[in-house]
């Protein structure tokens, strides 16, 4: 028996604009996926973007991911990506080793960052002389393994980062949860820190890595130039409080919602009405994050 | 054959409890060889299984299943080289195979603390292949980690490690020129056995030999289909310069035929995530 062919066309994409793009995997209107080393086009007139490489004929993907074209510029987004660091970046740290003069800070890029003994508030005040006796004692503010919170000062040529924390709202953090996301999942906003009303604190670092603690009141904080820790008590409702903020970030963020105040407001309104270890479920998790979503049409 | 006193007798592993015996006092006598197979076509594929993204904790993982070879690679980086001593311009591949003490059942179980030599070996020309395959100019001063761990081995394993690692890569968005993709062969005399299990791969080992009536060889490539380059070749055994030829060039053709399968599972979990992105936007 001979099964009879059928020929199927996507709407949308034309015959023309099909042949331009005779490399990957047709997806829907616009969207062409690619693996490494398929051929995305053979036009000369366009420009190598990230994720290409060019061959005497033409131009190759060189990662899985999502064509992109703006104008002459083709690129590829590929799913996982490093953190590329911008001036101004707010980053959630750890660091990894204490050298000379500098602090090496893994902040989920590519290379580790650096985060100079001068460009940190020491105990003291401002205007502190740095002196022999600091550098030796830079173990006592921050070792090896210490979470911060920084800001990106520069960006080197070799992409590597510079951090400082010359400001009392960066610093060491102290009690709380760290979750890793990715870093596209953050939206760049005019302040990433944030105190919710429920009594937690949450910075979102732009390097995907989201910090959850319980706020701290105004008069125990600062004073030492962001070194001290509080290590008290932390009182069970703020812990169940960081819970559920952990675990709406979570269900944000494995749905691909984009993370800002406004999501993580509506997500906790919305995982209010199921226990909290109810939050883990992953169809639980989807339902928030569609919550969320619907939401947000609605504002 | 594993001798079971070496095994006993290694310092670094726990003895167990007094009157407690290794489990190869048992097996001896009937060891359990691969389970048997049907006759399989002898210039075919097995049956391949591929996912991607298993591991969480890795920036890319990938699992390959050719038959009953099973192995699982995982990728992390690129990230900074701990305790550099020389400047790099170019990316460092730092590339680890490993077999599970429980992959092959004729072997010595291999040690887990210390690498055999074959593993070392595989290692290496592992890393000759991917080496040639990620751009690794394009991460100066930045190492990137591949770690093979193959969990049932049944022939064919560099083969299968090199599809993996090249899609684990892939998962793990590191640049590439290409995919990479692994196939191997077994020639006896005018007999070829594409994709070899573990008992034909025994087989062509023990026609090895100059003496032996017969010859046999055995040999792995690893292949970058759309750049039509080569990027590893192992071979032992003795063949002419014709069935080099013919057998390469065979091979080459076996890698196109599945390398639609390996773009289809490194895209169809793009395809899940840009449909939930699109939904937000």
């Amino acid at each position: 028996m001979v099964m009879p062919v059928i020929q199927l066309e996507l709407a949308g994409v034309d015959a023309q604009e099909r042949d331009k793009f005779d490399g990957g995997h047709e997806m829907g209107s616009n969207q062409q996926l690619v693996s490494p080393g398929d051929l995305i086009t053979t036009d000369v007139g366009f420009m190598r973007g990230h994720g290409t490489y060019t061959k005497e004929d033409g131009l190759y993907a060189s990662l899985a991911g999502v064509v992109q074209r703006v104008n002459k510029l083709i690129s590829v987004t590929p799913l996982k990506t490093k953190y590329q660091g911008e001036i101004g970046d707010v980053v959630v740290g750890r660091i990894t080793e204490v050298q000379q003069k500098r602090w090496k800070v893994n902040t989920n890029s590519r290379l580790d960052s650096v985060l100079l003994l001068s460009s940190v508030n020491l105990p003291g005040g401002e205007l502190r002389r740095r002196s022999a006796e600091d550098e030796l004692s830079m173990r006592k503010y921050l070792q090896e393994g210490d979470l911060i919170s920084a800001e990106v000062q520069n960006v080197y040529h070799d992409g590597s980062l510079s951090l400082h924390t010359r400001s009392l709202k960066y610093g060491k953090l102290s009690q709380g949860t760290l979750i890793k996301v990715s870093p596209s999942l953050i939206k760049r906003r005019k302040t990433h820190f944030h105190k919710l009303p429920c009594g937690v604190s949450v910075i979102l670092g732009n390097n995907g890595f989201v910090w959850v603690s319980p706020t701290e009141h105004e008069e125990e904080g600062g004073g030492s130039g962001g070194f001290s820790q509080n290590l008290s008590q932390v009182p069970t409702t703020d812990r169940t409080g960081i819970a559920r903020v952990r675990n709406c970030i979570l269900a944000l963020a494995q749905n691909g919602v984009m993370l800002w105040d406004t999501t993580l407001a509506n997500a906790y309104d919305a995982c209010l009405k199921y226990p909290l270890t109810d939050l883990l479920k992953s169809d639980v998790m989807r339902e928030i994050a569609f919550v969320t979503r619907q939401n947000l049409e609605h504002q | 054959m594993f001798s079971s006193s070496t095994s006993r007798n290694d310092p670094r592993r726990f003895t167990g409890p007094d009157g407690a015996y290794s489990y190869h006092d048992i097996l001896t006598g009937s060891t359990p060889g691969p389970t048997p197979q049907p006759p399989k076509s002898s210039m075919n594929i097995r049956p391949l299984f591929l996912k991607t993204g298993l591991l969480s904790n890795a920036q890319g993982s990938a699992y390959v299943e050719q038959g009953q070879t099973k192995l699982l690679c995982s990728v992390f980086g690129p990230r900074e080289i701990p305790r550099r001593s020389d400047f790099s311009l170019k990316g460092v591949l730092s590339v680890e195979f490993r077999s599970a003490p429980f992959a092959h059942p004729r072997h010595r179980i291999s040690s887990a603390f210390e690498a055999q030599p074959t593993e070392k070996e595989l290692s290496l020309v592992l890393e000759g292949a991917l080496q040639a395959a990620v751009c690794l100019h394009l991460y100066p001063k930045s190492q990137i980690d591949v770690y093979v761990r193959v969990l049932e081995d049944d022939g064919s394993v560099l083969a299968a490690a090199i599809t993996a690692a090249g899609l684990a890569l892939a998962n793990a968005s590191i640049q590439m020129f290409d995919l990479v993709l692994g196939a191997s062969l077994c020639r006896k005399n005018d007999l070829i056995l594409v994709d070899p299990t573990l008992n034909e791969e025994l087989g062509a080992s023990e026609g090895c030999d100059l003496d032996s009536e017969g010859h046999a060889s055995l040999l792995t490539i690893g292949y970058q289909p759309s750049l039509d380059q080569l990027v590893a070749y192992q071979h032992e055994g003795i063949i002419t310069v014709d069935q080099i030829d013919q057998d390469v060039e065979l091979l080459m053709k076996k890698c196109k035929g599945f390398l639609p399968n390996v773009q289809c599972c490194l895209l169809e979990s793009l395809k899940i995530q840009t449909k939930s992105h699109r939904q937000h936007e």
